[in-house]
């Protein structure tokens, strides 16, 4: 969408340019003339333009890198593979095969049965031939070496391997497997063969050719390693692929602990068989019946990968929006610099006869050259720093996905096209303003007079922003956007009718004040209006806060500076050094409004950083109430809660069912996609530890134990809901059971961070039974452990002493912390981004102290001559550094504080009220590297500007 | 009061009122090698076989060739010629401001140029004062705080500056517009605060460079009567112009043309007469 924005505004902009490239010669004389005379300029004015670009751009890139990264996994995972759909009874798995086969060409060009388990695996112990040190020379019991490493809850696949290379139309898939040991029970084949994939290989050191004993119902079975493959066709439904039969005949009951699926091929490639995608879950449905359980896991997957793109986007971009800002302002900052030091020079060309029109066109080409210019260097720029960024990403963000980075052309041509659409906007309006100038004052630097009477164009303007500022909030006041900008742009429209009654310090004051108020607390005080904020929202208001603050700060400068000068006495370079600012509010204000743009993002996400690191304890208790850890094992382990609450570590030990089904809302509910719930199923043991608290809770219970026991114990159709879920107490919602029939159950409760154990709603185990089928073995537990007993220790003892039963034991904990790690890291990727942005604040400081050298050399000159002493006039330079820096950093800092304060514990856009923490350690660590990084700038335009010579500063007029 | 009185009472109250927080000015550091011993002048201001050279590329343009100049405490020394002939670098010269390729400059006892640039500096900021064509005020101070700034960096304390500030600023009829930026001044104006800021360290001399170029007739008489009138205290001037009227009232003109003193005229004037049409044609 900006994309065509600045395709458009470019397209009115540019036949402009090069028309007087063309046909004006004059025009075009003096926009290159200065471009190619004053290269040092040039390159600041590049220097300064390119950074927009480059975050722009590098917005997209990453975007588009997240994206092609998930889609990357649907070719390399998902292979052909478009639907997958379960065959609850295995034994209809060949007929419900053929039937699959004989589905319309035109829709489906592959079928593959395939039947899964969940085992342990480990590497076969070796036997090491030979002695262990007997003097006699008599045969030694070898001594086994056992790695020790047990890999517990993986998924192994059976296929025919013969039909997996023709179904994923692929020779390379699986073909390692040796199909002669297909269904064999016979020992003298040897061990069947085994393509096992990279990551389970690295956990437990095996190697192609080596050993593996998969351990499944007590049942061990040897397989050698055929390949290790980092992706196959199937890497997306196990670890293990092996002939049919290689586990399932050894097993006695192989139907009671794996799954059957047929696994459907759309016709067409990788990613262009998901189209067909709904007409082929028709057919399938209209072949199997409506009941059929379909998941349509590429096309799923490819949403997936374009919203996730389509998020990277709009996040990067919006964080990133803050250092464009910054970077807009640095420019005008620098265009209003060198504007100022032409303005002789205009007022002689106005002189002679060319208008402002004339001006502002010379400016638009020059301006159009160094676009260009910053554009393409620009691309290049973010480019890097996308790669960077999605390097970074790979170490701090834990994901199964491979995180790689995909430069695409229509990124680089959209952040190319954003970038010299915003350079251009941003010279025009500048020019516009810089060249409105007295002909003879600019000739002879004469400065020009403050002017004493508001024009009739502020009157008139003032009076349509107070009308447009009312009647957006009164018609469109619902809508968040409106609801904060509104008001402030009712507010700001005073300004030049309350001039009239007040100064304008004043003024200024009285309106920008309460408009300042507004933005930083319209989170709480229309939490309505504001409920679930899009991220553009709080750049917005970030935007709007500095702006603001910047006003007010810049207007009563003068008042609390001249305290501080008092406080510390009349030191020469303080005074100096303050009184430069203070004359200069304008590119103060430019200055310090880019310093506090992105010193305020970093502040918010830093504070959202310290308040989730500080959430994991709460969400442990929150998902597991008084238990300390669950623990997963195989459904054919079996590991019951009376074995586990033997232990004397153990208190107590209850037993959940799990499983997946279908849900919706009602009767009337037709998606054709029903979600997926991951439910539970308790009993009345689940209580004999405090359960997790409610959130929320039926009005007829009057406590959480009496809708707990409710729960377990009525023998009603009941559900306790994750709160993440949507569902609220009281509400109804279907449940689809194994026999295809949907129950209707009641939310009695909402519990918070039950996902952080996958599950999404708890029901008694009676119900579950009914949806799950008879039969299903509890596969989790919850522990509540003995005072005095470490979890983590526990945890750990049995992981290694039952992993061979397949099971996994965790604390909540644990499950919490890495919650929060994977939201940390990405908060600390998003630093890291902003940290670019901060390289435009302290750089543009640099380049405006640099060009001060040049444009105040005269003013050098005089106090050396006077007698002020090269080092006072370092000292002072630094000052000037330092008082800018300061001021941005405080000014960010409070506002970024201010604003997470609001958003966190006065609105409802973070659930739960998370909290406040001031994260001091970051913040004074970022105001002593910025203060430090700004003095090293100036170091040596300061320098230089000591070191003027008198009489040559002199001779300039 | 007799010529000289005026300043000698000035300079008892600078000394009394920076007694509680004196900040000494610092004293010119002497050339650490020893030199030629100075040769003994009773001239506030000596100049012998001062050449002055200036190169660009392989272009080389002599300014000044071997220029001799005495010039004694209380004078008021015009240095007039032809543009381009070397009287702007001759004053930066004497002042101290450029360096020079030979000869020798001597003011209130000190050879400038085997001073080191600090002690060069700290010179001008305890012995001298500018008076710019330009005007030169530093833009982001108001009047006050460009009158102040020569005692400030000389080291004298804040709220004795302030003082001496004042004084000046209502020496030369601008009190009321002591918290006024240049840019809120006119150019008359703007020059006063100049002349003001040039005698606030009560210099030995005050170095002027065509301060009345940019002004019109009657603000140009404005400043002359300021210069008449400190003149007349015993402060001595040195004044780079083309101004004839200038010329008119000073004690002697120095003519420079081609890098050479080419002439060097007394004149004598009724300096009673002067002082009284000075104060009745006072700024208002």
């Amino acid at each position: 969408m900006l994309s065509m924005v600045a395709a458009v505004v470019l397209a009115v902009a540019l036949p402009f340019v090069v028309f007087d490239v063309a046909r004006r010669p004059t025009i075009r004389r003096l926009a290159l003339r200065n471009v190619v005379r004053r290269p040092g300029e040039a390159a600041i004015v590049v220097g300064g333009s390119l950074l927009a670009t480059a975050l722009i751009t590098a917005s997209f890139i990453i975007g588009d890198s997240f994206g092609s990264s998930i889609r990357g996994v649907a070719a390399d995972w998902l292979g052909s593979t478009d639907e997958l759909v379960v065959v609850p009874d295995p034994a209809m798995l060949d007929e419900t095969t053929e039937r699959l086969a004989a589905l319309s060409p035109d829709l489906v060009d592959g079928v593959l049965a395939v039947s899964m388990f969940e085992v342990a695996v480990r590497v076969t112990p070796l036997e090491v031939a030979g002695t262990t040190g007997s003097a006699s020379g008599g045969d030694a019991a070898p001594a086994p070496i056992d790695t020790g490493l047990v890999s517990a809850d993986v998924r192994l696949v059976e296929l025919d391997p013969a039909q997996a290379v023709a179904f994923a139309n692929d020779p390379e898939a699986v073909s390692t497997l040796d199909t002669t040991n297909a269904g064999s029970r016979q020992a003298d084949r040897g061990p069947a063969s085994v393509v096992m994939s990279q990551d389970l290989a690295d956990e437990i050191g095996a190697a192609p050719g080596g050993s593996i004993d998969i351990l499944i119902a007590n049942t061990p079975t040897t397989l050698v390693v055929a390949a290790v493959d980092a992706t196959t066709s199937f890497a997306a439904f196990g670890d293990l692929i092996v002939s049919n039969g290689t586990v399932s005949d050894h097993l006695d009951d192989a139907a009671a602990v794996g799954s059957s699926a047929v696994l459907v091929s759309n016709t067409g490639d990788v990613f262009s068989g998901a189209d067909l995608t709904e007409q082929t879950t028709t057919a399938i449905r209209s072949t199997l019946g409506p009941q059929a359980l379909i998941e349509p896991l590429k096309l799923d997957l490819l949403d997936n990968a374009e919203d996730e793109a389509a998020e990277m986007r709009e996040l990067f971009g919006t964080v990133g929006g803050f250092s464009v800002a910054a970077g807009i302002l640095l420019m005008v900052n620098l265009f209003m610099m060198l504007a100022g030091e032409r303005r002789s020079e205009m007022g002689m060309l106005r002189a002679t006869g060319l208008r402002r029109g004339h001006l502002v066109r010379a400016y638009a080409l020059e301006g159009a050259v160094y676009g260009v210019l910053a554009a393409a260097a620009g691309v290049l720029v973010g480019i890097g720093v996308a790669a960077a960024v999605m390097k970074l990403a790979g170490g701090l963000i834990e994901t199964s996905v491979p995180i790689s980075i995909d430069v695409q052309t229509s990124s680089l041509l959209s952040g190319a096209l954003i970038g010299l659409m915003v350079s251009q906007v941003t010279v025009l309006l500048t020019s516009w303003r810089v060249t409105r100038l007295n002909i003879v004052r600019a000739i002879r630097e004469l400065p020009e007079p403050p002017s004493t009477r508001r024009s009739q164009r502020q009157m008139v303007l003032g009076a349509i922003g107070i009308v447009a500022g009312a009647l957006a909030y009164l018609a469109l006041g619902t809508n968040p956007i409106v609801a904060m900008t509104a008001p402030v742009l009712f507010l700001v429209s005073l300004i030049p009718f309350i001039e009239r009654l007040l100064p304008r310090r004043a003024a200024i004051v009285v309106t920008c004040g309460p408009a300042l108020i507004w933005v930083a607390a319209v989170f709480g005080l229309l939490p309505e209006v504001m409920d679930d904020p899009d991220i553009f929202l709080f750049l917005l208001q970030g935007v709007l806060l500095v702006g603001l603050a910047t006003t007010i700060l810049s207007v009563l400068d003068r008042f609390w500076l001249s305290g501080v000068a008092r406080i510390g006495g009349g030191g020469i370079a303080r005074r100096l050094g303050l009184a430069e600012p203070l004359a200069r509010p304008v590119r103060s204000a430019l200055l310090v409004a880019m310093y506090a743009l992105v010193i305020f993002t970093v502040t918010f996400i830093a504070v959202l950083d310290s308040v989730f690191q500080a959430q994991a304890p709460d969400f442990a208790i929150q998902a597991g109430g008084a238990y300390d850890l669950y623990v997963d094992v195989n459904a054919t382990s079996g590991i019951n809660a009376d074995d586990l609450g033997q232990r004397d570590d153990v208190v107590s030990a209850t037993a959940l069912s799990r499983g997946v089904v279908l849900g919706r809302l009602g009767d009337d509910d037709d998606r054709t996609n029903l979600p997926h719930w991951a439910i539970a199923g308790v009993d009345k043991t689940f209580l004999a530890a405090a359960p997790p608290a409610l959130t929320g809770r039926l009005n007829r219970f009057n406590s959480d134990t009496e809708a707990w026991q409710a729960l377990t114990s009525s023998g009603e159709a009941l559900a306790i809901v994750d709160g993440d879920t949507g569902l609220n107490p009281g509400e109804t919602y279907q449940f689809r059971a194994s026999t295809g029939e949907f129950t209707t159950f009641t939310v009695a409760g909402t519990t918070a961070q039950m996902w952080l154990v996958n599950t999404s709603a708890l029901v008694n185990e009676g119900s579950a039974e009914s949806l799950f089928g008879d039969g299903r073995p509890p596969t989790r537990f919850f522990l509540d452990l003995a005072d005095g007993a470490d979890p983590d220790t526990v945890a750990t003892e049995l992981n290694t002493t039952e992993a061979e039963a397949g099971l996994e034991a965790r604390t909540f904990l644990d499950a919490a912390k890495s919650a929060t790690d994977e939201q940390q890291g990405f908060l600390i990727l998003l630093q890291a981004y902003l940290g670019a942005g901060l390289l435009i604040g302290i750089a543009g400081l640099g380049v405006v102290l640099v060009r001060a050298v040049h444009e105040r050399r005269r003013q050098f000159g005089v106090m050396r001559a006077l007698g002020i002493a090269a080092p006072v006039i370092r000292r002072a330079f630094l000052v000037e550094a330092l008082f800018v820096t300061l001021q941005g950093v405080a000014l960010g800092v409070s506002l970024g504080l201010l604003s997470s304060w609001q958003v966190l514990t006065r609105s409802s856009a973070f659930e739960d009220n998370l909290g406040f923490r001031v994260p001091v350690t970051v913040l004074v660590l970022l105001a002593a590297g910025c203060a430090l990084a700004s003095l090293a700038l100036a170091t040596i335009p300061a320098v230089r500007a000591s070191r003027t010579s008198p009489a040559a500063a002199l001779r300039i007029t | 009061m007799a010529r000289g009185q005026d300043r000698v009472q000035t300079d008892d109250m600078l000394r009394s009122r920076s007694r509680t927080r004196q900040k000494a000015a610092p004293r010119p550091e002497a050339d650490p090698q020893p030199s030629a011993p100075v040769p003994a002048s009773t001239s506030l201001v000596s100049v012998q076989g001062v050449v002055k050279t200036y190169r660009s590329g392989d272009v080389a343009v002599e300014a000044l060739r071997g220029v001799d100049l005495e010039i004694e405490a209380g004078e008021f020394v015009v240095i007039m010629g032809p543009s381009g002939n070397g009287k702007t670098t001759l004053l930066n010269c004497c002042s101290g401001i450029d360096d020079i390729d030979a000869g020798t400059v001597i003011v209130d006892g000190l050879e400038l140029h085997r001073l080191t640039d600090r002690a060069r500096t700290a010179h001008r900021a305890t012995r001298m004062g500018f008076v710019f064509q330009s005007f030169n005020l530093i833009p982001v101070l108001n009047a006050a705080e460009n009158c102040e700034l020569p005692l400030l960096a000389a080291g004298v304390d804040l709220r004795t500056a302030r003082e001496r500030a004042g004084e000046l600023l209502e020496r030369v009829g601008l009190a009321d517009r002591a918290r006024h930026r240049p840019a809120e001044l006119s150019g008359g104006e703007q020059q006063r605060v100049a002349v003001a800021r040039s005698l606030v360290a009560n210099p030995a001399v005050v170095w002027a460079d065509e301060p009345t170029g940019n002004l019109d007739s009657a603000t140009a008489e404005n400043v002359l009567d300021l210069f008449r009138e400190v003149n007349a205290s015993g402060q001595t001037l040195v004044v780079v112009t083309h101004d004839p009227t200038i010329g008119a009232i000073a004690d002697r003109i120095v003519t420079v043309a081609d890098g050479r003193i080419t002439a060097d005229r007394r004149q004598h004037h009724n300096h009673n007469q002067s002082q009284s049409e000075g104060r009745s044609e006072r700024p208002c």
